[in-house]
C-alpha cells in the first residue's frame, strides 16, 4: 500500500487527457480519487474497520447507526466475544412478534432498517456494548503524498472510477463509458 | 458532512453551474424519493396511541413510507385488503387487539389496523421519514456523491436554460451503481 494520491494524479490526468490541469485540478482529482476508493472498498471491503457502541439499557429496540462517517456499511456486529446473527425484519417478526418490546439479558440478533438504523434483539436489559464491523470509509486524499488505504492491486478499479466521473463531469460520455464498465466489470469480479 | 458534501459534490460535477439556491429544495425531494426506496433511508420510530373502536390512523405527513407498525408491543403484519376479504368478509367490523395492518387504497398515510382495537395501548410506526423540524439529522456522509447525483438528476432534467437529459442520465446510473456498492 505505498500508492500515492500523486501516483494516482499522474495517470490518471493522461487518460482523461488533461495534463495540464485544464479540465480539473489536482486537488479537483484528488476529490474525486478519494471517493472512487470508497467505492472500491465498500465493493471488496479489502480494509475493514470497526467502531464500538454501547447500546443503552432497555433501549426498546432502535439505534441509530452511529457508524456514518467511519464505516461504509455495517456488515457484522459482535457482542460478548461472538458473533450476532444477522436478520431481516420480517424474519425477526415471524420469529418472535413481540420483538418491539422484548428485553433479554444478551443480544441474539440485529437487524438493518434502511440505510441509517440498526436494531438489537432483545433489547439489552443492562447497557451493553457491542462492535460494529464493515468496510471503512477510507481516507481523504489531501495531498499527493497521501497514501491510498486499499492494496495497490485495487488502483486499476480506483482509476477506473475516477476516469468516468471526471469524464462525466467533461461530459464526454462517449468516452467515459469504456471506463465505466470497466469499473463495474472489476468490481463484480472482486466483490467478496 | 451530508447535505452540505453533497453540495460540493454537485458543483464539482456541474462546474459551478447547478443552482445552489434551488439545491436544498431538490435535495430534500431527492432523500424523500430514495426513502421509497425498499432499501429505506432516514428511519425513525413514531409513537401514538389507539383510541377505543377507532381503525384509522394517519403517519405523519412529513412519512416517505411506513416500514413497521407495532401494537402494544407486538409487530403487526402488513395485509393486503383482499387477504382480509379473503379471511374475513366483515373484516372492517371485527374487534379485538390488533394483528395486521393495512393501507387504505385512496391514502398511503393513513393505515387501518386489523382488527379494531377495544383498548387504549402504544401504537408505534416504524418510518422513513423526510428530514425537517421534527428530523433534523443529516444524511450520512457515504451516501454524499449519490445523492449529489440523483439531485443533479432532477436539476438537469427540469426545464430550465441548462437542460441536459444526457447528463442527467449518466448521473443517475453512476448513483445506482454506488448505492448498489453500500448496501
Amino acid at each position: 500500500m505505498s500508492t500515492t494520491a500523486l501516483d494516482l494524479t499522474t495517470v490518471l490526468k493522461r487518460r482523461v487527457r488533461d495534463l495540464l490541469f485544464t479540465a480539473h485540478t489536482a486537488s479537483d482529482i484528488r476529490f474525486v480519487l478519494s471517493e472512487a476508493q470508497r467505492i472500491v472498498n465498500a465493493r471488496t471491503r479489502a480494509v475493514l474497520g470497526s467502531v464500538t457502541y454501547e447500546v443503552p439499557a432497555e433501549s426498546r429496540y432502535l439505534a441509530h447507526d452511529p457508524t456514518s462517517s467511519t464505516l461504509l456499511r455495517v456488515d457484522h456486529i459482535r457482542a460478548a466475544g461472538r458473533d450476532l446473527p444477522r436478520v431481516d425484519l420480517h424474519s425477526l417478526t415471524g420469529v418472535d412478534s413481540r420483538w418491539p418490546s422484548s428485553l433479554g439479558s444478551r443480544l441474539k440478533a440485529w437487524a438493518r432498517v434502511g440505510h441509517d438504523l440498526l436494531i438489537f434483539y432483545p433489547a439489552p436489559l443492562l447497557a451493553t456494548s457491542v462492535e460494529l464491523r464493515g468496510p471503512l470509509y477510507t481516507n481523504e486524499l489531501t495531498s499527493d503524498t497521501s497514501v491510498l488505504q486499499v492494496p495497490d492491486s485495487l488502483r486499476g478499479g480506483i482509476l477506473d472510477i475516477a476516469e468516468a466521473l471526471l469524464l462525466v463531469r467533461q461530459r464526454l460520455f462517449r468516452s467515459a463509458e469504456p471506463a465505466a464498465a470497466h469499473a463495474v466489470e472489476v468490481q463484480n469480479n472482486r466483490v467478496i | 458532512m451530508g447535505q452540505a458534501r453533497a453540495q460540493q459534490w454537485a458543483s464539482f460535477m456541474s462546474y459551478g453551474r447547478a443552482d445552489a439556491v434551488a439545491f436544498p429544495r431538490l435535495f430534500e425531494e431527492t432523500v424523500q424519493d430514495v426513502g421509497r426506496d425498499p432499501r429505506g433511508w432516514c428511519t425513525q420510530t413514531v409513537a401514538d396511541a389507539t383510541v377505543a373502536g377507532t381503525a384509522l390512523y394517519t403517519v405523519p405527513a412529513a412519512t416517505a413510507a411506513i416500514l413497521g407498525v407495532a401494537f402494544d408491543g407486538r409487530a403487526l403484519s402488513l395485509e393486503q385488503i383482499d387477504t382480509l376479504t379473503m379471511r374475513a368478509r366483515d373484516w372492517r367490523d371485527i374487534t379485538g387487539d390488533p394483528i395486521a395492518y393495512t393501507f387504505e387504497d385512496e391514502n398511503d398515510r393513513i393505515v387501518r389496523v386489523f382488527p379494531i382495537p377495544q383498548r387504549v395501548a402504544t401504537l408505534d410506526f416504524l418510518l422513513s421519514e423526510r428530514r425537517g423540524d421534527t428530523f433534523p439529522r443529516d444524511t450520512p456522509d457515504r451516501l454524499d456523491l449519490p445523492l449529489a447525483l440523483l439531485t443533479l438528476t432532477r436539476e438537469y432534467q427540469r426545464e430550465s436554460d441548462h437542460r441536459d437529459g444526457p447528463f442527467a442520465e449518466r448521473c443517475t446510473a453512476i448513483a445506482n451503481s454506488v448505492l448498489e456498492a453500500l448496501t
